[in-house]
């Protein structure tokens, strides 16, 4: 009797401890990211401006939100901006990838020039296209001009402002490359020797073993992706210098969400939009996790 | 045992989380707080202020956004000499990055002021004053100056108002500037044109930007004037033509009749050079090449900041003139510039108040001033600078400041600017006419404004 109600106590002990040492980061978490979180709940449902005591105003902000022409433009500049990068990056990410892991001389070079764009700065990244692709005086048209091209006015256009940015982040492409590449090493060199032996062509393989074997790779990648290209800020912020020019089509949903919050001093509704941002993001991974059951292959089920 | 045990250490952990969450809770709510630093009377704090402890200065914050070496150095320069001046006092000069689009500290100090501990002195973008100090987030610096022998007369007219909202004095005016045309004489010459008479009337300006421009395939070499590259914003071209952005009612009036005037007649030049083509010229897109400075446009709206950085381009032989207008005649600008400001919730708004001063109408004002070629808002000290003495080109500025106005210093000033910009770029870029566009920012604005 004794020896068991010892024991039971031990174990107990044990827990407490272990919830001590634990403490440090559970009390991180409470006080920088639980509470933090569930204020900005309450703050989207009132009319704080940042200072001054809040006012409860129930679902006003997002009432106020939906009737903002600013807001769809934004929403939709995000949309469109996601659908041209995600895809984009998809496939030059596994491209880039299979090309990378192809033995050869000077692997590791490619791999690191391949990986260094990832290395700077984001600011640096748009101040340096922003000279690049510059219409006027730009290296980029400057050498379209050279060999007879018309060089698009790239950030001067409505039509060219969003793929401008979409090809800034394919160039910081890297980090992705590196996921894939430790995708395709994780795929064992059986399947190929054997499709090697049956006479498979190179495409062959990988449309039948790299690419299925990928999936899993590929799932997590574009969801991450689409939270990423979703939360975009800084490309756009720097490039149009917190404007979103030209004619608005290059403001962005987390732009506008800064601009509410600190310049218009809209606490409330900048709050309301991040919940809107958290559900999209939800929705989106969402649908993204359900037809993963059709084309995501987990080795050895 | 075990539960005894078990509650005690429960108990332990609970407490510290109570302490952890009370603090957050004192950050979270700074409206307490605020009201308990209000409420000390005058008489305290002065008491408090004016005997120091022996040996123990006073220790004032101050943040400043200027990077660039020559005014940081300036800003140095004066905090040590007003340090020294006043062993009372130490003013800490902390330089603070800009956040936003170069309006200086903007996100930092409303979370700092938030979080019951903000710098004791701020130099501060003045356009924004009202705002925040509707917002409640500055001190009201009405009495302090009245009780230190600041008047508003000290001051350009612009500079006071848009330190001041609803009567009452927020800001502690700074440098100032103000827009005009800067043209380039060796291309006037090259186009045949008397480089001693730029552009006075709008028709004259159209006339001229049309021999200014060279085109090359489809490519421009030059392009004689565009209105609303660099300082040629609709507030600009608005008050050129004659506009009032602002009733008497304190309503915007941004659809006013010689607005709509001006913005159309911005479009004629977005129709007539290719918009697309040559919007990297005049959006900062265009990184940190200044396109007049460069030689790709023959004529410019801009500030005297240009005057100090044209310097560098030996080569460049260029001249100032009035922003044109249609008669030729009434010419004026707008001007913004610095000031100082003092957060709520300081403790030691004496001593800021002392520092703000010999930074906006003493030494410190003058050793920024012609340490930086800077213009002041404190009318006495430009014409003393030596180098408004030496340089020619200063002249119409001093002309024109007692002539310019200041953007409406209301609660929603960030607001009207973006509004008044997306109008401007919707309308150059063929999205709506300037009429329904202008109608739109009026109605959204004066909407915010609570009209």
């Amino acid at each position: 009797m004794r020896q068991i109600r010892a024991g039971f106590f031990n174990k107990n002990k044990k827990e407490i401890t272990g919830w001590l040492f634990a403490f440090p980061w559970l009390a991180g978490l409470i006080t920088f990211y639980i509470y933090p979180l569930i204020s900005s709940i309450f703050y989207s449902f009132t009319a704080f401006k940042g200072i001054t005591p809040e006012k409860f105003n129930g679902i006003q902000n997002y009432i106020d939100l939906v009737h903002d022409g600013i807001f769809w433009i934004s929403l939709k500049n995000t949309f469109v901006y996601t659908v041209l990068v995600v895809p984009a990056s998809l496939i030059f990410g596994i491209l880039l990838a299979i090309i990378l892991n192809v033995k050869s001389e000077g692997q590791g070079i490619y791999r690191v020039i391949t990986f260094i764009p990832t290395l700077v700065p984001v600011v640096a990244v748009s101040i340096i296209w922003q000279w690049l692709l510059n219409s006027q005086f730009g290296l980029v048209n400057y050498i379209l001009y050279k060999i007879g091209l018309p060089g698009p006015p790239w950030f001067g256009s409505e039509l060219w402002a969003k793929p401008s940015v979409a090809l800034i982040s394919l160039w910081t492409i890297g980090t992705t490359v590196l996921i894939y590449l430790a995708g395709l090493q994780d795929i064992p060199k059986d399947y190929y020797e054997a499709a090697t032996i049956d006479g498979s062509s190179a495409f062959g393989k990988v449309i039948h073993i790299t690419l299925p074997l990928l999936t899993p790779v590929i799932f997590f990648n574009i969801i991450m992706g689409i939270i990423a290209a979703v939360q975009q800020f800084t490309l756009p912020f720097v490039i149009t210098n917190g404007q979103g020019i030209p004619a608005n089509s290059m403001m962005f949903y987390s732009m506008l969400l800064y601009k509410n919050a600190f310049q218009y001093f809209k606490m409330g509704a900048a709050n309301a939009m991040a919940w809107i941002m958290f559900v999209m993001i939800m929705i989106l991974t969402l649908i993204v996790q359900y037809t993963s059951k059709k084309w995501v292959h987990y080795m050895g089920e | 045992m075990l539960g005894k045990n078990t509650f005690r250490l429960a108990a332990l952990l609970l407490s510290m989380l109570l302490v952890l969450s009370t603090a957050l809770v004192g950050c979270g709510s700074p409206s307490k707080e605020q009201k308990t630093n209000e409420t000390p009377k005058q008489s305290d704090t002065d008491k408090t202020e004016s005997t120091p402890k022996q040996g123990k200065p006073v220790e004032i914050t101050y943040w400043f956004p200027h990077g660039n070496s020559r005014d940081k150095n300036a800003l140095e320069k004066a905090v040590d000499i007003f340090n020294k001046a006043n062993p009372d006092i130490k003013v800490t000069a902390e330089f603070v990055g800009a956040s936003g689009s170069g309006q200086g500290i903007t996100d930092k100090l409303t979370t700092a002021i938030n979080g019951g501990s903000p710098p004791d002195v701020v130099l501060f973008d003045r356009f924004m004053v009202s705002q925040w100090a509707s917002g409640g987030l500055f001190e009201d610096l009405t009495d302090l100056a009245q009780a230190n022998g600041v008047t508003k007369d000290m001051f350009y007219d612009f500079a006071i108002k848009e330190a001041s909202y609803k009567d009452r004095i927020y800001a502690m005016p700074f440098d100032t500037d103000c827009r005009v045309l800067y043209y380039n004489k060796k291309m006037f010459k090259e186009a045949g044109l008397d480089p001693e008479k730029p552009p006075l009337t709008i028709a004259e300006l159209d006339e001229y930007a049309e021999k200014l421009t060279k085109k090359e395939g489809n490519r421009y070499k030059v392009i004689g004037f565009i209105p609303w590259l660099s300082q040629g914003w609709l507030y600009t071209w608005g008050w050129a033509f004659g506009g009032q952005f602002q009733d008497q009612s304190g309503k915007i009036t941004a659809n006013h009749p010689d607005i709509v005037k001006a913005l159309e007649w911005e479009t004629t030049y977005a129709k007539k050079y290719d918009i697309e083509a040559i919007t990297n010229f005049s959006s900062a897109s265009g990184g940190d090449i200044n396109p007049f400075s460069a030689g790709m446009v023959a004529m410019m709206i801009s500030g005297p900041w240009e005057i100090a950085g044209f310097k560098e381009f030996k080569d460049l032989d260029y001249g100032v003139s009035y922003i044109p207008t249609p008669t030729g005649s009434n010419f004026n600008s707008w001007a913004g510039g610095w000031c100082y400001v003092i957060p709520k919730g300081t403790k030691n708004k004496e001593a800021s108040f002392k520092f703000a001063k010999f930074m906006s109408v003493e030494e410190g004002a003058r050793i920024y001033g012609e340490d930086t070629v800077h213009f002041m808002s404190y009318k006495d000290l430009n014409d003393k600078f030596t180098w408004v003495k030496n340089e020619p080109k200063a002249k119409i500025f001093l002309e024109l400041f007692p002539k310019s106005y200041c953007r409406p210093a209301i609660s929603k000033g960030q607001l009207l600017w973006d509004e008044l910009a997306t109008a401007t770029d919707n309308a150059l870029h063929g999205k709506g006419m300037p009429k329904e566009l202008l109608d739109k920012v009026t109605e959204k604005v004066n909407k915010e404004l609570g009209f």
